[in-house]
């Protein structure tokens, strides 16, 4: 029984860790880095939701929105300042810089919120008895809203022209320049979807617990492994990852102690690079 | 014979890229290899050197059999291999990028760089002293302390073969070392290597532009499809018939006429 | 006065060994390592332990710090061979948070969130002021001799080959070099002066606890390495220089701006780091003595 409850929790840990891991990878498979600010891009989502919430007085739905605009306007305003100058060196840089941008970024958050943590106040349901398992309502509302999210980007991916664009540059940059692909705009569009997949994974995770500036830091290590699991750069692979990671992540808490969660994490990402670096299902021209 | 490949057989995936292959290096003489595009120059290039291991066939190298052995062996063994695309330590100086390439250095060793440090110097001195030889002999003086990464494409081929020459090579495999390079350094390049056979050197030289195989070569092979075509004096390769097919059957041009 | 000169003098070589320790890794071999504090925690961890619970005589417990931080960078220099530098960070970044996690988690052996105390200073039965002094120059002593042998490493073949391996580590393959060796060599040592580091932090500070070893730190010593110049020795030291000059002179800053709290201040530091990191990588990449750029 322990155990199908850890496999609940894990879908639904699962489930916002592949959003997380699906912006992340994102990044990778088109400005081919590591962002290292991603972490903390999900925690703006949700200090910008809360002040929707608490400042603006924003009903739920809007504040989500309000949330998302933040994180969007925050890592565009990063993009274009930062990253797009960066293009051209190595991908270290970028990485090193993506650093810098979560130092400041995390806080820039504690110096306008303090380091309290806050919650949403949304409303506290009771738990569903569903053959001897607990679910929680909330829960079953976040699992959607991930869900939602994941399909709405593959449906982008498969079907719509900026998808389409984006799978190209992702397969082969100089390719798709020389194909009349504007690939600037696909980089924007890029960071545009994984910014805000980044701001409704910080909003869902902080929906479940609290809001505070570590929230998105914390999860960037189970985020990365997620995303390597699955195959770096490769977006079903994240979502896959995501949901492998969450599961065991959850299985594993039956085990080992909490705080060991992020051993787990290293231990995927480290087997996985020496064993199979490009993950599940990923590619092998971005290994090395 | 200083280099002999026999009946050397690669795939890749399912295409057979070398079928059949041979070459034979005699002592003082600089062989060309010559083809189309896809003709497999550059992989037996890199079988030759161990690079890629051959499925089947035989390489002999001063009389030892190299079949089994890894390409960093080879660098030990006085056969040395440069690359197409130049691979220049960009930040390092001329003169640093030449210093690197000796073999068993002793100041590579964390314990004689912090305890025998007058050993480690002595061996620098004579070092440098070779490495501005061969910065005379391929006259790049003038570059000698810029950082690699600012020379031209043509000086870069320069100091890749300079790298390979601080190694006292008997054998040298150039991968088109005149690709790219300025048509007035060209002929500068070819009367060096001219000076490094008459010093004893063999060159076997992978090369494109015809004007420079057939100057420099004593001896051309053409490759074709994995095969080796035909050999001999650049003049009569270049009017064989089947070599002219062989370029024109792939829309090329007669290497004559490139 | 002098005290407090003293202590931030002591600070500052301790943030300098692990600035000489990361530039060797990064700045000479191009292996990006974004989990230094794990080899400083080992090394002030081991050290710590050996001298509270086994009553080892401190240069002991300072050699084993060593020994311990440079072996446990041994199976991370072995991955470094086969992994692409952004990849080998996040490697790096998830060692030093297990490193953490084990010094929580593991109460028997390190009294988790608690930590060890009362360890043992050298030169401590000096009174105040002169034993600050004579750990300082125990400190400038270690850092000196660190920065020697850095230096030396440098100038000789084996820094040119790592440089070499840094620039294109194919062509240094091809050249007949032992890549792997080269690598594992850098990333042992490099670790192993930051553990003399941690040995040092953990006598002087007299208590050590896992929340001394946060992935900031890290953080703080790359920002070090890169304002001064990657690469450079003696840049590293003046970027870890200035880093401190900034961090602890801000705090006087506090008082020409009352309103300012605290944790504001903090804030304030940490996002100015940040910042500064981008601005160093836009527009000087080579730092401050770097001769080259990224």
């Amino acid at each position: 029984m322990h155990v199908l409850q850890a496999l609940a929790n894990g879908i639904i840990e699962g489930s916002i860790l592949a959003l997380a891991a699906l912006g992340l990878t994102l990044v990778f498979g088109i400005a081919r880095f590591p962002n290292a600010a991603h972490g903390d891009y999900l925690t703006v989502g949700a200090y910008g939701t809360f002040f929707g919430l608490h400042f603006l007085g924003l009903p739920l739905t809007l504040a989500v929105v309000c949330g998302i605009l933040v994180t969007a306007l925050v890592g565009v305003l990063f993009y274009i300042f930062v990253f797009k100058k960066l293009a051209g060196r190595h991908s270290a840089v970028s990485l090193i810089a993506s650093v810098g941008i979560a130092l400041f970024v995390r806080h820039a958050v504690i110096f306008i919120a303090g380091t309290d943590q806050y919650t949403y106040h949304l409303p506290i349901l009771r738990a569903w008895r569903v053959g001897g398992l607990k679910i929680l309502p909330m829960d079953l509302a976040y699992f959607s809203v991930s869900v939602a999210a994941i399909a709405a980007v593959h449906l982008l991916l498969r079907y719509t022209d900026i998808g389409r664009r984006m799978r190209a540059v992702s397969d082969s940059p100089q390719l798709a320049r020389v194909s009349g692909i504007r690939v600037g705009r696909v980089h924007l569009a890029m960071w545009m979807i994984s910014l805000s997949l980044a701001g409704l994974a910080g909003i869902l995770l902080a929906s479940r617990t609290v809001v505070s500036p570590y929230l998105g830091w914390d999860i960037l290590l189970p985020a990365f492994a997620a995303a390597i699991l699955g195959g770096f750069g490769s977006p079903y692979g994240a979502i896959l990852g995501g949901a492998v990671i969450g599961i065991s992540q959850e299985l594993a808490v039956l085990f080992i102690s909490e705080t060991y969660k992020v051993a787990f994490s290293f231990v995927i990402i480290a087997v996985v690079l020496l064993v199979r670096p490009w993950g599940i299902i990923g590619r092998k021209e971005l290994v090395r | 014979m200083l280099l002999e490949a026999d009946d050397i057989h690669k795939r890749f995936g399912g295409i057979k890229v070398l079928v059949g292959a041979w070459l034979k290096v005699p002592e003082r003489r600089i062989i060309g290899i010559i083809g189309p595009n896809g003709a497999g120059k550059s992989t037996f290039l890199a079988v030759l050197s161990k690079f890629i291991e051959p499925e089947r066939g035989r390489i002999t190298l001063f009389g030892c059999n190299i079949t089994p052995a890894k390409p960093y062996q080879i660098a030990r063994r006085e056969m040395v291999r440069t690359f197409q695309v130049p691979r220049e330590f960009g930040r390092l100086t001329v003169l640093q990028n030449l210093l690197v390439a000796p073999k068993n250095q002793a100041g590579e060793s964390v314990f004689s760089a912090w305890l025998r440090w007058s050993r480690v110097q002595a061996q620098e001195r004579l070092l440098a002293e070779k490495a501005d030889e061969v910065i005379e002999f391929l006259n790049l003086e003038t570059v000698r302390n810029l950082p690699a990464g600012q020379l031209s494409g043509g000086q870069k081929k320069l100091l890749e073969l300079g790298r390979a020459l601080m190694l006292n090579p008997r054998l040298l495999l150039l991968d088109e070392p005149f690709s790219g390079v300025n048509p007035v350094l060209i002929d500068q390049i070819i009367e060096r290597l001219f000076e490094l056979r008459d010093r004893g050197l063999s060159l076997v030289v992978v090369e494109h532009n015809m004007y420079a195989v057939q100057t420099l070569c004593d001896e051309v092979f053409v490759m074709a499809e994995g095969r080796i075509l035909t050999h001999g004096e650049p003049r009569a390769v270049f009017n064989d018939a089947r070599v002219l097919e062989a370029y024109l059957g792939k829309d090329y041009g007669s290497p004559a006429q490139n | 006065m002098t005290a407090y000169l003293a202590a931030m003098l002591i600070l500052a070589g301790i943030y300098c060994l692990l600035a000489l320790g990361l530039n060797l890794q990064w700045g000479y071999t191009g292996l990006i390592n974004f989990g230094h504090v794990g080899f400083f925690a080992i090394g002030a961890y081991t050290s710590a332990l050996l001298t509270t619970q086994l009553a080892w005589p401190i240069p002991a417990g300072f050699l084993a710090a060593l020994i311990l931080a440079g072996a446990s960078a041994y199976p991370l220099g072995l991955v470094s061979i086969r992994l692409r530098t952004d990849y080998l960070a996040i490697v790096t970044l998830g060692f030093s948070e297990v490193v953490r996690a084990v010094l929580v988690n593991e109460r028997w052996l390190t009294k988790g969130t608690q930590g060890l105390s009362y360890i043992p200073r050298p030169f401590g039965q000096l009174p105040t002021g002169l034993s600050e002094i004579a750990y300082l120059a125990l400190v400038l002593g270690v850092s000196g001799a660190a920065f020697w042998m850095v230096r030396r490493l440098g100038r000789s073949p084996f820094g040119r080959t790592l440089e070499a391996i840094r620039e294109n580590e194919e062509a240094a393959q091809s050249l007949g070099k032992y890549v792997a060796s080269f690598k594992i060599r850098s990333f042992v040592i490099g670790a192993a002066i930051a553990g003399a580091a941690g040995a040092l932090y953990a006598h002087y500070i007299n208590y050590v606890v896992p929340e001394q070893f946060l992935p900031l730190v890290t953080f703080y010593v790359w920002m070090a390495v890169i304002l001064g110049g990657s690469g450079s020795n003696r840049g590293v030291i003046l970027g870890t220089l200035v880093l401190m000059l900034f961090l602890e002179g801000s705090r006087f800053a506090k008082d020409f701006i009352p309103f300012v709290s605290d944790v504001k201040l903090a804030a304030l530091r940490f996002m100015a780091v940040g910042l500064g990191l981008i601005l160093v990588l836009l527009y000087r990449p080579q730092g401050i003595l770097g001769r080259k750029d990224i």
